[in-house]
């Protein structure tokens, strides 16, 4: 690969996460967006299963079954539409950026980055009377920097575990606006930067108790997370402000993110055919107080976030002596998601969504570029208030997703050089 | 077709479809950039979890702790107008001399002159007061060396080392409506200057008994054609006497001072603006300082300040574009010292003294009340602003101010 496109793809990494939405507003926003892109084809499943090209973030035991050494980058693009609306918030950047590297016969190396959170999202309140608008937004990632090892025993791998230490850092950039339609009136604006850092480790397993059936397990437990808050309290226009106000604080062991429960099943009938389901719980249960730094609306819950995937992948051959298109990795699947923001009655946001996915092989088939395109529609409560009809919201998410996996010969590192 | 050109077509097949499917990728990527950076729209709803609270706080006249009124000097040189007269507790008088004899002394050797009338000529500027007769007096320095004074800003010291040292020489009277006045000067005097220019001291313009009204004549250091000057007709003979022309000669001000005295007593608890008698106001809110409803997380957006002109002794004239600055003083010794201060808020245009004046003072107040509570030489100044050809003066009883604020805060906070 020329130095060209390692320029490209580095001007790809520095740019933020994915997801946008409107539903992104409060807390931390997105969560539940590390996968890969042909992971997310199959309808976001990949507890129990992955190829021998992508990186696992969902299950690091999975890692033991790479096969090549090399690179994956993704990016991916995000449209909403909000019924009533129409388009706001639209998004393209970097989702992840992974080194891979098999270990002896049986084991997998894995570091790079990867998103946790995410949030893009605008909202403005007009007054009934147009006197002035307040608008919030909230604009930040936080990532992953991880490093995961796994290693598969017994003759087919039967048994694979790995374990994963990832170092959180990121944070959101959450602004209030309050802009008067009068001149007379000076404009206010607080912006806060929230940073966050601190550890998660998560350890998972795979067991393949026949040919054709995979499980596999990951629990991910959060570390002392740590808060930096500054805060600017302005006044006067975006060009002029005549006043300014810092505060910093920082806070240490906030409950930012739960820990993670996965399960996953893949059914292989044929060495072809994959068949996946997952399940992947956040408990947010207990986080409230702690998201005081973009907190919810008055009379919402938080609740536990639960992922539902159903995936379906059909290898292609890899042989040169096939078309091109019976080379191609096909997937889809679907999913249903129930968002931990929930209304005063504890109906959580929920989203569906449909997943198509393709991979498509070159040179040699040692590289790959995987497409998903994401369908979501999320409904849900976004506000309420005693008197007024609770403030309910269909939105669609469009997000079409890119990866390219490649094994250069630089990450040749079986048979030829070893 | 042999196996090493198959091989190379298939090698070939192999690098253009790694080609055609990495500059896709791309192409793509940047696609869909383009595509959602052409989303800039935003949720908009009467709803939602506010997180400012606006808020209002009023207050009477109650805010001001403390007033007062302070006068600066008036005196000075370098001013564009010489005054004379008394004016609203203004009394002011110059002291002013000629001492250019230049055109004599560039006259060539085979011309002789001879002064036959001289006078001081003054233009008038502006004049304030009932109009008609005016009375002026002027009173000449002792011809002392020690006297001599420069054109200097230390008016006070120029007129300390000549008081008792000046005598009476002529009154003079004029209507206020003439462009300009040519007072007589007696030759030996004019001649005394010229030959010996040490005793050249110059003389004070003062007001006759009587005269009511401040007369304002043009200064030296107006810059124009109306420079105060002394005339003088001459005779021109050559060396033999013979009678060549008359001729009249120009001896521009070389040097003027004006000394103002407030002799006006003001009454503290009243505001008082003027700019012929500069006086600026200064109050003091420093219960604002420990308003526990304000502090530095609450964003004002507005705060009037809202007053009335007492007209019995305000006015304000037609030709100004008069408006009151507020200003934000900080000094520990303000009465005396030169003022240091920040932000300024300018009222509404004043065309009446019916008019309420109308002052946002957010940056000012927004900064009182964000500062440690300690700063406590701390306050707003008022003056007037554009106040630059009518003698414009306002009287403000603080008994009618108030004081309206609109912030912003935190919604928790």
């Amino acid at each position: 690969m020329n130095k060209k496109l390692y320029i490209i793809l580095f001007s790809i990494l520095v740019s933020a996460s994915a997801y946008a939405g409107i539903f992104d507003i409060y807390g931390i926003g997105k969560v539940g967006i590390n996968y890969t892109v042909a992971a997310q084809g199959r309808g976001k499943s990949s507890v129990a299963y992955s190829d021998s090209l992508s990186a696992n973030m969902q299950n690091p035991a999975n890692i033991a079954f790479l096969q090549k050494a090399g690179m994956e980058v993704g990016v991916g693009t995000q449209l909403n539409a909000i019924e009533g609306i129409g388009y706001t918030n639209g998004y393209t950047g970097f989702s992840c950026g992974l080194l891979k590297f098999p270990l002896a016969d049986k084991g997998g190396l894995v570091i790079g980055m990867t998103p946790i959170t995410s949030s893009h999202a605008s909202y403005q309140i007009t007054t009934p009377e147009n006197t002035y608008t307040e608008t919030s937004s909230s604009e930040g990632s936080i990532y992953a920097a991880t490093a995961g090892v796994a290693y598969s025993f017994f003759k087919n791998g039967e048994v694979a575990v790995g374990l994963s230490a990832d170092y959180l850092v990121g944070g959101y950039n959450i602004v209030h606006e309050m802009d008067f339609t009068s001149k007379d009136y000076s404009d206010v604006r607080i912006e806060k930067d929230e940073g966050f850092n601190g550890w998660q480790f998560t350890g998972g397993i795979n067991v393949k108790p026949f040919k054709f059936l995979s499980l596999g397990a990951s629990y991910t437990h959060v570390n002392n997370i740590s808060h930096r808050q500054i805060a600017n309290y302005m006044v006067g226009s975006n060009l002029n402000d005549f006043y300014s106000h810092i505060d910093t604080f920082e806070y240490n062991n906030v409950n930012l993110l739960p820990n993670r429960f996965a399960v996953g099943l893949a059914f292989m009938p044929t060495a072809r055919y994959i068949f996946t389901v997952d399940w992947m719980q956040y408990q947010f249960t207990t986080l409230s107080p702690d998201f005081s730094f973009n907190p919810f609306y008055e009379g919402s819950q938080i609740q536990a976030y639960n992922h539902y995937g159903l995936g379906f992948e059909r290898k292609g051959i890899l042989s040169e002596y096939v078309p091109y298109y019976k080379s191609l990795t096909y997937r889809a699947g679907a999913f249903y998601e129930e968002q931990y923001m929930a209304s005063s009655s504890g109906v959580p946001v929920k989203t569906y969504g449909i997943t198509l996915g393709l991979g498509l092989p070159f040179t040699g088939y040692r590289n790959r570029l995987d497409v998903a395109f994401v369908a979501e529609y999320n409904y849900g409560t976004i506000y309420e208030e005693e008197g007024i009809e609770p403030l309910n919201l269909n939105e669609m998410v469009y997000s079409l997703n890119f990866s390219i996996t490649i094994a250069e010969n630089w990450f040749k590192t079986r048979g030829k050089y070893r | 077709m042999n196996s090493s050109t198959a091989s190379d077509i298939t090698r070939k097949a192999k690098i253009n479809r790694q080609s055609s499917i990495t500059l896709t990728f791309f192409c793509i990527v940047i696609i869909m950039i383009a595509s959602t950076s052409c989303t800039q729209g935003i949720f908009s709803t009467p709803y939602g979890g506010k997180t400012f609270l606006l808020d209002t706080l009023s207050y009477d006249q109650s805010v001001i702790t403390s007033t007062k009124n302070l006068s600066a000097d008036a005196s000075g040189n370098k001013l564009l107008q010489d005054k004379v007269g008394k004016y609203l507790g203004l009394s002011t008088e110059f002291i002013i001399k000629f001492t250019n004899f230049t055109v004599f002394t560039h006259l060539a050797d085979s011309i002789d002159f001879v002064m036959n009338e001289a006078k001081i000529k003054f233009f008038l500027d502006d004049y304030w007061g009932d109009a008609g007769d005016f009375s002026i007096d002027l009173n000449m320095v002792d011809p002392d060396t020690s006297l001599h004074w420069l054109n200097t800003s230390d008016v006070e010291k120029v007129y300390t080392d000549i008081e008792g040292r000046t005598s009476f020489y002529s009154s003079f009277s004029f209507n206020t409506s003439d462009e300009s006045i040519e007072i007589p000067i007696d030759l030996n005097t004019i001649s005394n200057w010229y030959e010996y220019p040490d005793s050249n001291t110059g003389f004070t313009v003062t007001p006759s008994a009587g005269s009511e009204g401040l007369i304002a004549f043009y200064a030296m250091d107006h810059k124009g054609t109306f420079d105060p000057r002394i005339e003088i007709q001459c005779t021109l003979n050559d060396t033999n006497g013979t009678y060549i022309k008359d001729s009249t000669f120009s001896i521009y001000c070389s040097g003027d001072l004006q000394q103002s005295v407030n002799e006006r007593v003001l009454d503290e608890d009243l505001f008082y603006l003027s700019q012929g008698n500069i006086s600026r106001s200064y109050i003091e809110m420093d219960s604002l300082r420990v308003d526990t409803l304000l502090g530095p997380r609450q964003l004002l957006n507005r705060a009037e300040l809202k007053f009335l002109m007492d007209d019995s002794l305000s006015s304000i004239g037609e030709n100004d574009t008069l408006k009151i600055g507020a200003r934000l003083f900080r000094s520990d010794y303000w009465e005396i010292d030169s003022l240091t201060y920040i932000y300024t808020a300018l009222s509404n245009k004043l065309t009446s003294i019916e008019d309420t004046v109308v002052i946002n003072i957010v940056q000012l107040i927004q900064y009182l009340v964000s500062n440690p509570k300690d700063m406590e030489y701390e306050g707003i100044f008022f003056y007037l602003e554009n106040d630059l050809y009518d003698f414009n003066q306002i009287l403000i009883d603080p008994d009618d101010i108030s004081l309206d604020i609109v912030y912003t805060k935190v919604n928790d906070e």
